[in-house]
């Protein structure tokens, strides 16, 4: 649950890094707590490259842990997996019993059913669900385009309209709007989702009439020939213009109640972010010598300001992961949350973990491009100390 | 301080609003000698003993409100005008005379359900924020104090939960538990623990270098000893105040859990799984938007304080 509070100015805040990394040192300098860090001064054109792999290398230990995760999960469940999955009178035979414990390996010991788990996850077997009956990997893979196109829509909007409010906030700070914003971006990270899901769907769906129904595109409408799965892009590439509207539309509910979520977020982290850079030497320096507003903005403080605002980017795709999981059922939007919605009210496991997994990778890949991103903007982050 | 700010006169006003104190007490003592305070309005002695930032409005309207919620948690069954599980009511009642907030498909009074489910959201919310900063705060000492191994083994279990966006996490471990409240406030745990970890480990790490430390130690105090009276009342206060930043989010946290059904199970009055049932009968606005605004009140209300309590005890964070 951490609400990851305004950074403070003078530490990296120790509640902030909620980068799957390793927490505190990303930013100050991963490079810090590897031995090697102090002997490299010859080989500097090299730091770059090995500070890609040393993240690389952390992504995959993640990895192992959330199989991990995830494993002693599933095998928490109370109660006889026999029962559960071939009834109770099949569980009374010790026969079947048998049977059933040797064929699915549950008569191994964890450690060995453990590696024989993790053996099907790699060949891309997440099990099947007892919900659609269907083997989970083939569920998530029709789900996971759909969500992408929600997600990398409202990353993109809330980014935008959060980072162009925090800068407004800062460059007012204690004014007016300074005050409305804080207003609405703590009010912002207290509204519950699922619940401006259903009051969005139900004023501009049912009452005004605005947004078309739920789903994707409308009934009846194919759906554009498939090449990356989010149907906006794919109607575009193959310029059905027709398809494209109707996508975009279905797209923009579920995409403003999810940027409404992280917006909130967004503009606090970018303000303060903002407010740190303005007071630095170099800008007041930029100032002075009388360059444009704008100029010192772009060149100055938007740049000193990008890695704060990198991480905020990356955690707030984790917040909006999450709220994908809440909002999508409402919109019968066919993506990972409807699917984790369906699966979790009727305690499919095996469906709830893969999208468990599925969100875990995901997130691991956004926090592992920002990490890399760092070492690109930052010279200090690969350098180390 | 910019230069934006700076340049601002401490005009002498009639109405003394908690913003012109506030100012007034940042820009002392240079403008205290100055003749203003005879041309004030003197506000009573209590009111002025009340810190700046809980005199602002914001601040103010939250804590009414989050009082006011903790009185209806706590006589909620006094005020209710229904029993909050009784069918007796027409079902899918619009709000009116006869029910306030209309009635949802069982005929069940809304009104009444939602001020049952104060007692619900708010405890378990206090509940969950309680045992993670216990738990956390525990793990974290122990990490910060020990270091080596056990600080390795304790942080690596923290980045692997961080490594799951929360909600995701917490509805896989749900799931995996089994549907109850009981289950969500555990799952909930899983997933916020690892916060406090962190920050106590670093205050931990602040502190234990200091002298008073070493020189407990040097005395011969164990270990725990050493824990429990030199670090222990120096990380108090922050983790507390992180602990209230926290309720907001666990009240939405817990909702949400609900609202997925894997909290609260049906005869209990939860605003989360009243939210989640209005999902089915969307067209009854009543359903989903009351509990919905309780939600909202609420966390609200907690994310309000918060961020007065922060303003006062860490100015700094503001000021930058």
């Amino acid at each position: 649950m951490s609400r990851p509070s305004e950074p403070s100015s003078s530490q990296a805040d120790p509640n902030l890094p909620a980068i799957p990394s390793d927490g505190g040192g990303a930013v100050v300098g991963g490079a810090a707590d590897s031995p090697e860090g102090s002997a490299a001064p010859l080989r500097r054109h090299h730091t770059l490259a090995r500070y890609v792999v040393r993240r690389l290398l952390l992504a995959v230990l993640l990895l192992f842990g959330l199989t991990l995760v995830t494993f002693s999960l599933t095998n928490l469940v109370p109660g006889d997996p026999v029962a559960a999955a071939l009834g109770q009178r099949a569980a009374d035979d010790p026969a079947i019993t048998a049977r059933f414990r040797a064929e699915y390996g549950l008569d191994k010991s964890l450690p060995q059913q453990y590696f024989a788990y993790v053996g099907r996850l790699v060949h891309g077997n997440l099990g099947v669900s007892w919900q659609t009956h269907r083997p989970v990997a083939r569920d998530l893979a029709q789900a996971v385009p759909a969500t992408m196109e929600i997600a990398f829509a409202a990353i993109l909007c809330s980014t935008l309209i959060g980072l162009a409010l925090g800068a407004w906030a800062a460059h007012r700070r204690g004014k007016l709007a300074d005050q409305a914003l804080r207003v609405f971006s703590l009010i912002g990270i207290s509204v519950p989702t699922f619940w401006t899901a259903i009051v969005c769907f139900y004023l501009f769906y049912y009452r005004l009439k605005w947004a078309p129904g739920s789903g994707r595109l409308s009934p009846g409408a194919l759906a554009p020939p498939k090449r990356t799965g989010l149907h906006t892009l794919d109607a575009l590439l193959a310029g059905d213009f027709a398809t494209f509207t109707d996508a975009a539309a279905h797209l923009a509910l579920p995409v403003m109640v999810l940027t409404l979520y992280t917006v909130g977020l967004l503009t606090r982290f970018s303000r303060s972010a903002f407010l740190e850079v303005l007071e630095q030497d170099h800008v007041r320096t930029a100032r002075a010598k009388g360059l444009p507003a704008r100029t010192v903005f772009t060149h100055y403080t938007l740049r000193a300001a990008a890695i704060p605002i990198l991480t905020v980017i990356g955690l707030a795709f984790g917040s909006l992961l999450s709220g994908t999981v809440l909002v999508e059922s409402i919109f019968g939007w066919p993506g990972l949350g409807s699917y984790a919605y369906h699966a979790a009210s009727k305690l499919d496991l095996l469906a709830v973990m893969g999208v468990g997994l599925v969100v875990g990778v995901v997130y691991l890949t956004i926090n592992l491009i920002v990490d890399l991103l760092y070492g690109f903007i930052d010279p200090r982050v690969r350098v180390g100390s | 301080m910019t230069h934006d700010d700076a340049p601002r006169p401490a005009l002498p006003t009639s109405t003394t609003t908690a913003h012109d104190d506030a100012a007034a007490s940042a820009l002392s003592p240079a403008h205290d000698g100055a003749p203003t305070p005879a041309l004030r309005r003197r506000s009573p002695s209590w009111w002025r003993r009340i810190p700046p930032t809980w005199r602002a409005p914001l601040a103010i309207a939250a804590a009414i409100l989050a009082i006011a919620w903790t009185i209806v948690a706590i006589f909620g069954p006094l005020l209710a005008p229904h029993d909050p599980l009784a069918q007796d009511l027409p079902r899918f009642l619009p709000p009116g005379s006869q029910a306030l907030l209309g009635t949802d498909e069982l005929g069940r009074d809304v009104f009444s359900r939602i001020i049952a489910g104060a007692r619900v959201t708010i405890g378990l919310a206090l509940l969950l924020v309680l045992m993670s900063m216990l738990i956390g705060s525990f793990l974290g000492v122990i990490a910060g104090f020990f270091g080596r191994w056990v600080d390795e083994v304790i942080m690596r279990l923290t980045d692997l939960v961080m490594a799951f966006p929360t909600v995701i996490l917490a509805m896989v471990t749900a799931a995996a538990l089994g549907a109850s409240l009981f289950n969500a406030v555990l799952a909930a745990l899983v997933v916020s623990w690892p916060a406090y970890a962190r920050v106590v480990r670093s205050l931990v790490l602040q502190v234990r270098t200091s002298d008073f430390v070493a020189s407990g130690r040097l005395l011969g105090f164990s270990p725990w000893r050493s824990m429990r009276q030199d670090i222990l009342p120096n990380i108090a206060g922050p983790t507390l105040v992180m602990a209230s930043l926290d309720i907001g989010t666990a009240a939405l946290l817990l909702s949400g859990l609900s609202f997925l059904g894997l909290g609260a199970k049906p005869p209990t009055p939860e605003w989360g799984s009243m939210v989640g049932s209005a999902v089915l009968n969307f067209d009854k606005w009543w359903l989903g938007l009351f509990p919905g605004v309780a939600i909202l009140t609420v966390v609200m209300a907690f994310n309000f304080l918060g961020d007065a309590l922060r303003d006062q005890l860490d100015p700094g964070s503001e000021r930058v």
